[in-house]
């Protein structure tokens, strides 16, 4: 490589620059639009509910109002049942900012049952050992008490059979 | 469609550099690249500036990089595609020669990540995918993410996290050899194994740095690069592929689609069919070692579960099979989100040249090279191949 004309500069060096502060004050308001709001409606009264299409006939969860495949609204609403299995899994040591956690919570993709192949949600797995998750695992939804139609009204989901 | 080479080529020294600004940063590889290439200012007709952002003070990046190396009035636009925003600027260099719009383009990537905290930064990349269904409510991190793929992975092909281990020990091992690279520490499989868990199986030593970096390529057509080379590099293939948002939709955990996808259409454009057999060497998108065993399968140099055999029988070393990150990588060269895909490309077209020298220059004796550069979990993926042999079938 060429050598090119200019000072490199050591790190002691850097901190005698000035550095400007500011800080961006952003609060989103996020709507969760038409089917979603169904769906957390439906985790109040402990129940996952997904959309049919009656053309293709999938049935899709999370939920939406419109097949992208058949190009065409879908027809209706299915209750699925609160039971699944672990498609693939992690266990977390790190909370969103990359602080430590006291107890490490483990995260999984689980496709619910009733459902189309493969269509599924990420949630937490509890009363189960990190080192006994298995991919492929039966799961059921332990719900809270308190719901408020959120994805975390199901506290998470534990080992079942 | 006209075909397009590198004219040349620059980067930044990587890390967290807070001795320069944006702007500043950026021009370090833009006067590296222009050095190289001869290429003036005046010469260039667009330039493309590559940026995640977010963490970066600079809302319109592009023309603020375009002002600070004299680029303006040129037509400029900002690209991003997450990690791959580096490949997607220079694809969209290339339609543009290639179709004849344009004969000199410039591709400058640039990351600031310092300018946030670290928990900032590591909280905007966790939101990359699908905010609703995996950050708003689980507080999901990046390595959470791959964490997922390599549990799928060593569960079914039996793979050990001392497999995966061994990439990160490689990489550093070439980091210490590029004076640009974040880290120029070498590494141990022990080192690996005691550093903390981030996200089960990933370690810390599993996952590559935050840093801050510039790098350039400067691109032409054919009838434009005897005027400033005799030694163009030229882009023989570009593929390019998506994945969907919600990881929860993606068929399997044991590859990325996008990049399998992408990686097949590039080797279409270039007429290779065994790329293990004609490839000198790769540069592969090793955000996590998992991702690293995962882009040689999914480049097809072995076959789907071999990916960690190939680490294990240190097949990716110079003077293995497929020598892959010369450049130290990902992990050890540091990614800094916008430049990363532009630095793959860059430093292929001087390892071809074999301008890179010392213990990372590989053996060119096909004269073909590939870079893979994913964005997001496989949300985007980009992969393309260098020759510098122009003729042949071209797109
Ligand atoms: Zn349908």
């Amino acid at each position: 490589m060429q050598s090119l004309p200019g000072v490199s500069v050591s790190s002691e060096e850097i901190k005698k620059y000035v550095t400007e502060q500011f800080e961006a004050r952003i609060r989103y308001s996020w709507t969760s639009g038409v089917a979603i709001s169904r769906f957390l409606e439906g985790l109040k009264n402990k129940e996952i509910w997904g959309r049919k299409c009656n053309r293709c006939g999938r049935i899709v969860v999370p939920p939406r109002m419109y097949c992208e495949q058949c190009f065409r609204p879908n027809d209706e609403w299915v209750k699925l049942k609160d039971t699944g299995k672990v498609n693939t899994y992690s266990v977390a040591y790190v909370n969103a900012d990359a602080s430590r956690r006291k107890e490490p919570i483990i995260i999984a993709v689980i496709e619910i049952d009733g459902a189309s192949p493969l269509m599924g949600i990420l949630h937490y797995l509890g009363e189960v050992q990190p080192d006994d998750v298995r991919i492929g695992m039966k799961v059921k939804a332990v719900w809270k008490d308190e719901r408020k139609g959120s994805i975390l009204d199901i506290r998470y989901f534990k080992p079942i059979g | 469609m006209r075909r397009v080479a590198i004219l040349g080529a620059g980067q930044s020294r990587f890390g967290k550099r807070t001795d320069v600004r944006l702007d500043e940063l950026a021009w370090e590889s833009f006067r590296e690249a222009m050095v190289e290439s001869g290429v003036t200012q005046r010469d260039i007709d667009s330039f493309i500036v590559s940026t995640l952002g977010g963490w970066s003070a600079e809302v319109l990046p592009a023309v603020v990089v375009g002002e600070y190396c004299g680029l303006t009035p040129k037509p400029t636009m900002r690209v991003e595609a997450a990690c791959a925003s580096g490949s997607a600027a220079v694809y969209q260099a290339y339609t543009m020669i290639a179709s004849g719009h344009a004969e000199v383009v410039s591709v400058i990537g640039v990351e600031k990540m310092s300018e946030s905290s670290t928990p900032t930064t590591v909280e905007l990349i966790g939101r990359a995918g699908n905010y609703f269904w995996e950050f708003e409510n689980y507080g999901m991190t990046f390595p959470a993410y791959y964490a997922l793929y390599a549990s799928s992975y060593m569960n079914r092909y039996g793979a050990t996290e001392e497999d995966l281990a061994l990439v990160a020990v490689k990489n550093h091992y070439y980091g210490s050899f590029n004076p640009k690279a974040h880290f120029q520490r070498r590494i141990s499989v022990d080192d690996v194994m005691k550093s903390i868990y981030v996200a089960d199986p990933l370690k810390l030593l599993d996952c590559s740095p935050i840093t801050d970096g510039s790098a350039t390529v400067i691109l032409a057509s054919e009838e434009s690069v005897k005027k400033f080379t005799n030694e163009p590099v030229w882009i023989r293939g570009i593929g390019a592929a998506s994945g969907t948002a919600n990881l929860s939709k993606r068929d399997n955990f044991l590859g990325l689609e996008a990049a399998r996808k992408a990686a097949d259409d590039a080797y279409k454009q270039a007429n290779i069919e065994r790329p293990i057999s004609k490839l000198d060497l790769v540069e592969a998108h090793d955000c996590f070692t998992i991702a690293e065993v995962m882009a040689y399968e999914d480049l097809r140099l072995v076959e789907r579960g071999e990916g960690y055999k190939l680490i294990k029988e240190e097949q990716t070393y110079k003077g293995g099979k497929i020598p892959v990150n010369l450049s130290g990588g990902l992990k050890a060269k540091g990614h800094p989100i916008g430049a990363t895909g532009v630095s793959m490309i860059g430093e292929l077209s001087k390892q071809l040249l074999g301008r890179i020298g010392g213990e990372r220059q590989a053996d060119i004796k096909h004269g073909w090279a590939l870079a893979h550069n994913v964005g997001g979990t496989g949300h985007y993926a980009y992969v393309t191949i260098l020759s510098l042999d122009k003729n042949g079938d071209v797109l």
